[in-house]
């Protein structure tokens, strides 16, 4: 009986000898196959972390770079609103000087009557301590006081005050 | 030189003053109201009746008290100082510096409100502006003199793009300037578009006007109409190619419909009124080129879209005036999250060609576009019958969109890519598909470029969609 079984059972081991040969293979395959794309995926997560790590040093530098230019341009800017700002004291100091000049009494008239002109007859004008003329009327006011006209004609220089800071 | 000041406030109501006594005062003047402590604000007449002048105050006319301010009429509109002082510069909404620096002198003056162009002395768009962003110059190109709106949902990096655009942008060599318009941005945003466009600020080519979310809101309503009015000299008058970003139009209409409601008009769709589309044309149409000036206004508005919503009243006015869009998706996983398929520029065809871009390049456009529209048809279908189901020119597609956001929509928000660069990518994700598929470009363009990664295929499969084929094993 035995004997007569004989073959079957070498056959049923070859089989299970050649499919466990099979699966070996195959889960060798398929641990090659994992441990190469855990590879891949190690490769890619490293070019990937070092390609954030160059990005944020990148940004990092820019952030820097941008504050350093915005600190340079506002002290050349401040520079420019200073010179601006020293024009306009002297203007003002300039025109404070006309009253000592001797035309001032003639200048008094001549801005008396162009704020007439300007804020019509019933203006009660007086002069101001500033120099230069006050006017003031039912629900109007004129200013032709020497600092304000000085304030304007800066104002009134427009891209003229530019040549200040010009090479 | 020598001023009237009208002293008489008969009353002071929201943001509106009612002067007494005027006299030679007009519609739509602008006025300076001096405060007690030397400060001023500024305003603009909005009616005047007999001897009333009714004044808009544009910062508000809280802290103010009936006789003790005096207001100024300035004899004509709001003018705005034009000149090259601009470039280089940042300043608020109503164009007073915020850099540290002296207020911007011109050389001229300009009304704010623009001056009325003769239509015949316009010329149709033509010639690019390079973006730098591969995505637009290569689908949506920007045509010099165009209007072209971006158009975002909530919450996507639109500001980021707009920057990226205007610190990026370039007319090919010839004299070129932006003027950017922020309206209505957070401190935190605002800040992060001057650090973006510190560079080009620096190199006095870029001009930034800042209206933050806490200004008033009818500042906001100048800040784009003072940013067209120097960009319209930069451009008309120097002879430079101006880009003028406007950002964002949503937070300018709402203001928009804050200042109208202030002035109990009455109101239409969602509280806007009723001459939103009126208002905004008036902004959108400034910009183009005049016949025989060598400068140019583009101008490339940035709305966002409430709830995403693009039947809202903004984007809906702004796309019947733009002449395209470039739609920023939440569908879209890369920066800049640029939906081809929802953008289009109009007027592309007049920017790009021989001697603009590329010869191939209005083909090139139209052929991923198509290409693209197929993609997106397989991927709906993959979703119904399971992506191996699908034909193999369904699966070449869909490796031909994953090649396109991968490798040309892709980009860091500091990347400058140039046109060459961005042709490359373009033909890169075109080789994806055989030359069979590329029916919308000529032999010789593809001799030129197409190179397909791998052998192509044998016999082409019928290129039905949905056949459903599978590929022979």
């Amino acid at each position: 009986m035995e004997r007569a079984l004989a073959p079957l059972a070498a056959e049923l081991l070859r089989r299970a000898g050649r499919e466990a040969a099979g699966t070996a293979a195959r889960a060798r395959a398929e641990a090659a196959s994992i441990d190469a794309a855990a590879r891949r995926e190690a490769a890619r997560v490293l070019a990937a972390a070092r390609e954030s790590g160059r990005a944020e040093h990148a940004a990092e530098a820019a952030r820097a770079l941008a504050e350093a230019r915005r600190e340079g341009r506002r002290a050349v800017l401040a520079a420019q609103r200073q010179a601006l700002e020293e024009f306009r004291r002297r203007a003002r100091e300039a025109a404070g000087g006309l009253r000592a000049d001797p035309g001032y009494p003639a200048l008094l008239r001549a801005l008396t009557e162009a704020a007439r002109r300007r804020g019509g007859t019933e203006l009660a004008i007086r002069e101001h301590p500033d120099g230069g003329v006050v006017g003031e009327g039912p629900g109007r006011r004129v200013d032709a006081t020497l600092p304000v006209l000085a304030d304007r004609m800066v104002d009134s220089l427009a891209g003229e005050v530019c040549r200040l800071w010009l090479p | 030189m020598i001023e009237l000041e009208y002293t008489d406030v008969a009353e002071l109501r929201g943001p509106l003053a009612v002067v007494r006594g005027v006299a030679g005062v007009g519609w739509d003047e602008f006025a300076v109201i001096r405060l007690p402590g030397g400060g001023t604000r500024h305003g603009l007449v909005l009616e005047v009746d007999r001897d009333l002048a009714l004044v808009q105050v544009l910062e508000g006319t809280a802290g103010l008290a009936p006789g003790r301010i005096g207001v100024t009429f300035s004899g004509a509109p709001f003018r705005v100082p034009v000149g090259p002082g601009w470039l280089g510069r940042v300043c608020d909404g109503l164009g007073d510096p915020l850099d540290g620096g002296p207020p911007v002198f011109g050389t001229a003056t300009a009304p704010a409100g623009g001056l009325p162009l003769n239509p015949a002395w316009r010329l149709p768009p033509a010639d690019p502006i390079i973006t730098g962003v591969s995505v637009i110059d290569a689908l949506t190109t920007l045509v010099r003199g165009q209007k072209i709106a971006i158009f975002a949902a909530p919450g996507l990096p639109h500001l980021d793009l707009a920057a990226q655009i205007a610190a990026q942008a370039h007319a090919a060599g010839e004299p070129f300037g932006v003027v950017f318009a922020a309206m209505g941005l957070t401190h935190a945003d605002a800040s992060g578009v001057r650090d973006a466009l510190e560079a080009r600020t620096a190199a006095g080519e870029l001009v930034l006007l800042l209206n933050l979310a806490g200004d008033p809101v009818i500042e906001r309503v100048l800040t784009p109409r003072i940013a067209l009015t120097v960009a319209e000299h930069l451009a008309f008058g120097l002879g430079r190619h101006v880009l003028v970003v406007l950002a964002d139009m949503t937070g300018y209409c709402e203001a928009l419909r804050e200042v109208s409601a202030a002035r109990s008009e009455v109101p239409a769709r969602r509280a806007y009124p009723g001459y939103l589309y009126s208002d905004l044309a008036s902004i959108y149409e400034r910009c183009g080129r005049v016949r025989g000036r060598p400068g140019s206004v583009t101008l490339l508005p940035v709305l966002t879209m409430p709830g995403g919503d693009i039947t809202h009243p903004v984007p809906d006015l702004t796309g019947y005036i733009t002449e395209g869009q470039i739609v920023l998706s939440s569908e879209i996983s890369v920066y800049p999250p640029v939906d081809p398929l929802a953008s289009l520029s109009r007027l592309m065809r007049g920017g790009v060609g021989a001697g603009r871009t590329r010869p191939e390049h209005a083909d090139l456009a139209a052929q991923l576009i198509a290409a693209l529209a197929r993609a997106a048809r397989a991927r709906e279908l993959a979703e119904f019958v399971g992506a191996d189901a699908l034909g193999p020119a369904d699966r070449r597609h869909l490796d031909l969109a994953d090649a396109f956001a991968r490798d040309l929509v892709a980009q860091r928000r500091d990347e400058s890519r140039s046109l060459e660069e961005t042709f490359t990518r373009a033909w890169r994700v075109l080789s994806v598909l055989p030359r069979a598929d590329l029916a919308m470009l000529g032999a010789a363009a593809l001799d030129a470029h197409h190179r397909p990664a791998a052998p192509e295929p044998g016999p082409q499969e019928p290129d039905g969609i949905g056949t459903g084929h599978r590929e022979p094993r």
